[in-house]
C-alpha cells in the first residue's frame, strides 16, 4: 500500500472540513480562531503535498509564508478579541449580532 | 431653398424665457412693478431682435428663384436609430409676420397688464405665465421641425391652462381651465398621430427628414412619385384631416371650440393675447406652414372651408345672443378664426395669414378695450348694465370705435382689406364654391351686426346699471390706454400694406402658394366681391342701428317673435349640455366602473396590494436571514460551496 | 525508509491528527480545546516530515505549536473566564445541517480527488536537494524577496496594529 498524493489531499479536505464545521457550531471566539487556524494548516499541507509532487522546493517557502501571515492574524485577531472583550464583556459569537438586517 | 446661418435667431426666444424665470423667482415676492416692467422689456428686446432678423432676412443675398431662410442649428434633441430631430429655429418670411404679431401685440399687451394686473397681489406669477406664453409661442412659430413645433404647441396650452385658471381659488375659473386644456388635448392627439403618420409614410419611401419642414418640403414631390397615386392620396388625406383636427383644437372650431367661451375666465389681457391674437391662431399657422400637404389633398382643404365657414356663421349666430361682453368678444374670435380657415380651405394661404395679422391688432384692441371698460365699472361685465359710456371714458371709446370699425370690414379698414381678400378667394379662388361665399358674406353680415349691437349697448343709449356706481366711472390709466391708442392706428393702417409692393406681402409665401394653381381673378369680380361685403357691412350697421339706437320697438318684436329661438341662441345652442350628454356622462360611468371594479378592486387590491403582500412575505423571511449572525452566513457560505463541488463533480464524472 | 513503515507512519499520524482536531472543535473548554490543537500541529509536523519538508515541519513546531498556540492559551487565561459553553442544545438544527454538509463536502472532495487521475499514485522520486534548508532559503531569499520584504511589512502593521488596539481601549478606560 503506497501512499500518495490522494492521500494528502484527502486527509488536507478531512481537516478543512473539521474547521469550518468548528467554525459555523461554535460560540467562543477564541474557539473560532483556533479552527481558522486549523483550516490555513490544512492549506498548508495541501500546498507541502504538492510541492513533494512537483519536486519543488519554491512551494515550501510558500508554506512558511502561510505561516507568517497566519501569525499574524492570530495577533491581530486576539488583541481585537481581548479589546472586544472589555468592551461588551463576552466572547460569545452569538452575542454580536450588530449585521443584523 | 436657401439657407443661411445666423445664431443671432436663438436671442428672440431666449429673453421671454429669462424674464419668465425672473419673475417666477419672484413670484411669493411683494408685488412690484418691476416684475411687469422686466417682462415688457424682455418680449420688446424679442421684437427688436425679430426686426433685426427681418433685415438681416431681407439684406441676405439669394440665388435667383429661390426663397432665402435664416436657420439656427442648434443641437441634436431626439436621437434613435436614424431619426434624428434637431432643436433647431427657423426664420423666414412666414415666421416674419407672426413674429411680429406675437412680439409687437404681446409688448402692447405686457404694457396694458402692468395697469391692469397692478393690485393683483399674484401679478408677479402672471407675468411669469405671460412671458413663459410669449416664449412657447416664438417656439412655435420659429421652430425648423414638426416636434419642436409640437413642443411649443403644448407649451402654449400649459400656459394658456395656467392662465384661464389664474384665479384658480375660484373653481369655476379652474374648470375652465380644465376644459380647455382636456379640450385641446383632442386636438393634440390627432396632430400627434398626424406626425408618426408622416414619420411612417417618408421612412416608408426612405426619407431621412427629421420633421424638417424644408426637407419634408422638398422630398414630398419625390414622395408622391415613389408612391401609387391612390395610396398616396389617401394618406395625405388622413395627414391632413387629422392635423385640421388638431388645428381646430387649439383654433376653437367646430366642434372643439367649446373651450374658448369659457377661457375667457382668465385675466383680460390673457384674452386678448392668448384667446385672441395668438395661441388660436397657432392652428391657421401651422395650416398654413404645412401648406404644401393641404395643397396636395382636395378633401381635407373642402373639409377645412367646410368647417370654418360653418364656424364662422354658426358662432357669429351665438355671439348676437349674449350679453357678457368678453363672451361677444370670445364668441367673434369663434367667428374670425372661421374665416381664416375659409382661406385656408379656399387655397389663399396668404389671405389667412393676413387676416390672422390684422385680426390680432383689432381683436386685441377689441379685448384691451373691453378690459379698460370693466375696469372702469370696477368688474362689470354685463352689457345690459352698461351704456351711454361714450363721454365717461372717450380714450376707451375712441379706440373701441376703430375696432369694431375695423372687425366689421367697413371702408379702409384693416378688416376691410383682409376679409375682402378672403371673400375673394372663396367666390374665385383655386378651390372656390359659391356655398362658402354665401355663408361667408352672411357672416360678415352678423359680423357686422353684433359688434354693432355691442358698441351701440354699451357707449350709447342710457346707463342702465346701478346709479351708484355711475359716479364712479373713471378713464383707464395711460399706462393702459396708450397701448389702445397704438393698436388702433394699427387696425386702421395694418390693412394698407396691401399696396405696398416693395414689401413683397402677396408673395410672402411664394414657396408655399407655388403649389397652388395662380388663381386668374377678373378685375370685375374683384370689385363686385367688394360691394357685396361692403353692403353686407353696412347692412349690419343700419339694421344694428335700428334695433338697438333708434327705437326698441324693432327689438321687442323680434324678441317676442323669435323668443323660442332666442333662448336657444342665448344657451349658445346647449352645445355644452350635448357634449354633456353624449360624451362626458358616458364618460363619467366608465370611470366610476374603472375606478371601483378595475382600480381599486383588481389593479389596487390584487396587483398592487398582492404585490406589496408578496414582497412583505419575501422580505420579513429574507429579514430572519439577517440575523447578523456571522456563523450562519458562514453555513451558506459552506452550502453553497456544497452545492458547486457537488455539480462541478456531477459534470466531470458525466 | 521502508514503504511499510512510512505508510504507517502516514496513518498513524493522520488518524491522530484528524481525532485531535475533531477534539479541539468539539470539547468545550477553551483550554482543553488549545490542547488537542497544538498536538494535532505536531501530528502535522511530522505528516510535513514525511513529505520531505523538514524545514517546514520544524517552523512548524517551533512558530505553530510554540508560539502562536501559546498566545492562544495566554489570551484564554487572561480573560479569565471559564466560560464552558453549555451544550444542552447538543443537538440543534445548525449543528445537524453542519455535520449534513460536511459529509456531503468531504465525500464530494474525496470523490473528485479519487476520480482525477492526475496525480494519484506514487510521488515521484524525490530530487537531491528537496526541502533542504538551502534550496528552501535560496528560494525565499532570491526569488521571493520582495514577498518577503512584503510580509515583514505585514507584520510590523500587525505589530503596530495591536499595540494601537490596546492603546486606545486603555485611554477609552481611562476616560
Amino acid at each position: 500500500m503506497t501512499i500518495g498524493l490522494a492521500h494528502y489531499l484527502v486527509l488536507a479536505a478531512a481537516l478543512f472540513i473539521i474547521g469550518l464545521i468548528g467554525l459555523t457550531i461554535r460560540k467562543n471566539i477564541i474557539v473560532l480562531f483556533m479552527c481558522v487556524e486549523l483550516m490555513l494548516n490544512s492549506a498548508n499541507l495541501t500546498i507541502l503535498a504538492y510541492a513533494r509532487q512537483f519536486n519543488d522546493s519554491d512551494f515550501h517557502a510558500a508554506a512558511l509564508f502561510v505561516m507568517v501571515i497566519a501569525a499574524a492574524e492570530a495577533a491581530l485577531g486576539l488583541a481585537l478579541v481581548v479589546a472586544m472583550f472589555r468592551y461588551r464583556g463576552t466572547a460569545d459569537s452569538t452575542k454580536l449580532t450588530l449585521l443584523k438586517g | 431653398m436657401h439657407q443661411i446661418n445666423m445664431n443671432f435667431i436663438n436671442l428672440i426666444p431666449l429673453f421671454p424665457l429669462l424674464g419668465a424665470i425672473f419673475c417666477f423667482a419672484l413670484r411669493d415676492k411683494k408685488p412690484s412693478i418691476l416684475c411687469g416692467i422686466t417682462a415688457s422689456l424682455m418680449v420688446f428686446l424679442s421684437f427688436v431682435s425679430s426686426t433685426a432678423s427681418v433685415f438681416a432676412l431681407s439684406g441676405a443675398a439669394s440665388p435667383a428663384g429661390t426663397e432665402t431662410v435664416i436657420v439656427s442649428n442648434n443641437f441634436t434633441w431626439i436621437s434613435a436609430g436614424d431619426l434624428k430631430i434637431g432643436c433647431d429655429l427657423m426664420f423666414d418670411r412666414l415666421s416674419a409676420v407672426m413674429l411680429f404679431v406675437v412680439t409687437f401685440v404681446g409688448f402692447l399687451i405686457h404694457i396694458y397688464s402692468i395697469g391692469y394686473m397692478i393690485h393683483d397681489k399674484d401679478s408677479n406669477r402672471f407675468f411669469s405665465y405671460l412671458n413663459l406664453f410669449v416664449f412657447f409661442m416664438i417656439i412655435l412659430v420659429t421652430a425648423k421641425n414638426l416636434v419642436l413645433m409640437f413642443v411649443g404647441w403644448e407649451g402654449v396650452g400649459l400656459c394658456s391652462y395656467l392662465l384661464i385658471s389664474f384665479w384658480w381659488s375660484d373653481p369655476a375659473n379652474a374648470a375652465a381651465g380644465r376644459k380647455a386644456f382636456i379640450t385641446n388635448r383632442i386636438g393634440d392627439f390627432a396632430f400627434l398621430s398626424a406626425i408618426f403618420i408622416l414619420y411612417w409614410l417618408y421612412k416608408s419611401c426612405g426619407f431621412e427628414t427629421g420633421f424638417d419642414f424644408i426637407k419634408l418640403a422638398e422630398n414630398f414631390k419625390a414622395l408622391s412619385a415613389a408612391l401609387p397615386s391612390s395610396g398616396f392620396v389617401v394618406i395625405v388625406d388622413l395627414v391632413c384631416v387629422l392635423l385640421f383636427i388638431g388645428a381646430s383644437g387649439k383654433s376653437a372650431q367646430i366642434p372643439l371650440y367649446v373651450w374658448l367661451p369659457d377661457a375667457m375666465a382668465g385675466p383680460t389681457p390673457v384674452s386678448a393675447l392668448i384667446h385672441a391674437a395668438t395661441m388660436v391662431t397657432a392652428g391657421v399657422y401651422m395650416c398654413v406652414r404645412l401648406g404644401f400637404l393641404f395643397a396636395a389633398s382636395a378633401l381635407a382643404l373642402k373639409i377645412i372651408a367646410f368647417t370654418g365657414v360653418l364656424t364662422a356663421v354658426f358662432a357669429a349666430v351665438i355671439a348676437m345672443a349674449q350679453t357678457d361682453i368678453k363672451k361677444v368678444l370670445a364668441y367673434s374670435t369663434v367667428s374670425q378664426l372661421g374665416f381664416m380657415f375659409i382661406a385656408v380651405g379656399c387655397g389663399a394661404f396668404t389671405s389667412a395669414i393676413f387676416h390672422l395679422a390684422t385680426h390680432a391688432f383689432f381683436k386685441s384692441l377689441l379685448f384691451l378695450g373691453a378690459g379698460s371698460v370693466i375696469h372702469s365699472l370696477a368688474g362689470e361685465q354685463d352689457i345690459m348694465k352698461m351704456g351711454g359710456l361714450r363721454k365717461l371714458i372717450p380714450g376707451t371709446f375712441t379706440t373701441f370705435f376703430i375696432g369694431v370699425y375695423a372687425i366689421s370690414g367697413l371702408p379702409l379698414m384693416s378688416g376691410f382689406f383682409s376679409k375682402d381678400e378672403i371673400l375673394l378667394y372663396s367666390f374665385a379662388g383655386p378651390h372656390s364654391s359659391a356655398i362658402f361665399y354665401a355663408l361667408a358674406t352672411l357672416a360678415s353680415f352678423l359680423t357686422s351686426l353684433y359688434m354693432h349691437r355691442l358698441l351701440f349697448l354699451v357707449f350709447y343709449g342710457s346707463f342702465r346699471g346701478d346709479a351708484k356706481k355711475y359716479g364712479h366711472i373713471h378713464e383707464s390709466p395711460a399706462i393702459m390706454t396708450v397701448p389702445l391708442y397704438i393698436l388702433a392706428f394699427f387696425s386702421i393702417f395694418s390693412g394698407f400694406i396691401v399696396f405696398f409692393k416693395s414689401l413683397n406681402f402677396k408673395t410672402l409665401l411664394a414657396s408655399y402658394q407655388s403649389a397652388i394653381a395662380a388663381a386668374n381673378i377678373s378685375h370685375s369680380s374683384e370689385y363686385s366681391v367688394m360691394g357685396i361685403a361692403l353692403t353686407a357691412a353696412f347692412a349690419g350697421l343700419i339694421a344694428a342701428y335700428k334695433f338697438y339706437i333708434s327705437s326698441n320697438d324693432y327689438l321687442s318684436k323680434i324678441n317676442n317673435a323669435f323668443a323660442a329661438f332666442i333662448k336657444i341662441q342665448e344657451n349658445k345652442f346647449y352645445i355644452d349640455e350635448l357634449y354633456d350628454l353624449i360624451i362626458i356622462s358616458p364618460l363619467k360611468s366608465v370611470s366610476i366602473f374603472l375606478h371601483k371594479i378595475i382600480d381599486v378592486k383588481f389593479i389596487d387590491d390584487y396587483i398592487v396590494g398582492g404585490t406589496v403582500r408578496g414582497f412583505k412575505y419575501i422580505n420579513s423571511a429574507l429579514s430572519d436571514a439577517q440575523s447578523g449572525r456571522v456563523q450562519g452566513y458562514l453555513s451558506a457560505m459552506a452550502a453553497g460551496l456544497a452545492v458547486m463541488t457537488v455539480y462541478v463533480l456531477y459534470n466531470s464524472i458525466r | 525508509m521502508p514503504m511499510l513503515i512510512s505508510s504507517a507512519v502516514f496513518y498513524i499520524f493522520a488518524i491522530l491528527s484528524v481525532i485531535s482536531a475533531i477534539l479541539t472543535v468539539s470539547v468545550s473548554n477553551p483550554v482543553k480545546s488549545a490542547v488537542s490543537m497544538i498536538f494535532c500541529l505536531f501530528c502535522l509536523a511530522i505528516i510535513y516530515f514525511t513529505l520531505g519538508a523538514h524545514f517546514a515541519g520544524i517552523i512548524q513546531i517551533l512558530v505553530y505549536a510554540g508560539a502562536i498556540m501559546v498566545l492562544f492559551l495566554f489570551v484564554i487565561m487572561l480573560l479569565e473566564k471559564r466560560n464552558n459553553e453549555s451544550f444542552d442544545d447538543i443537538i440543534s438544527a445548525p449543528k445537524i445541517i453542519s455535520l449534513v454538509l460536511a459529509v456531503i463536502l468531504l465525500t464530494a472532495l474525496s470523490a473528485a480527488l479519487a476520480a482525477s487521475t492526475g496525480h494519484s499514485g506514487v510521488f515521484p522520486a524525490a530530487a537531491e536537494s528537496f526541502g533542504t534548508l538551502k534550496a528552501v532559503g535560496s528560494s525565499i531569499f532570491k526569488k521571493y524577496i520582495f514577498v518577503f520584504e512584503a510580509l515583514s511589512a505585514l507584520i510590523l502593521v500587525a505589530i503596530a496594529g495591536v499595540t494601537l488596539l490596546s492603546a486606545k481601549n486603555s485611554e477609552g478606560d481611562n476616560k
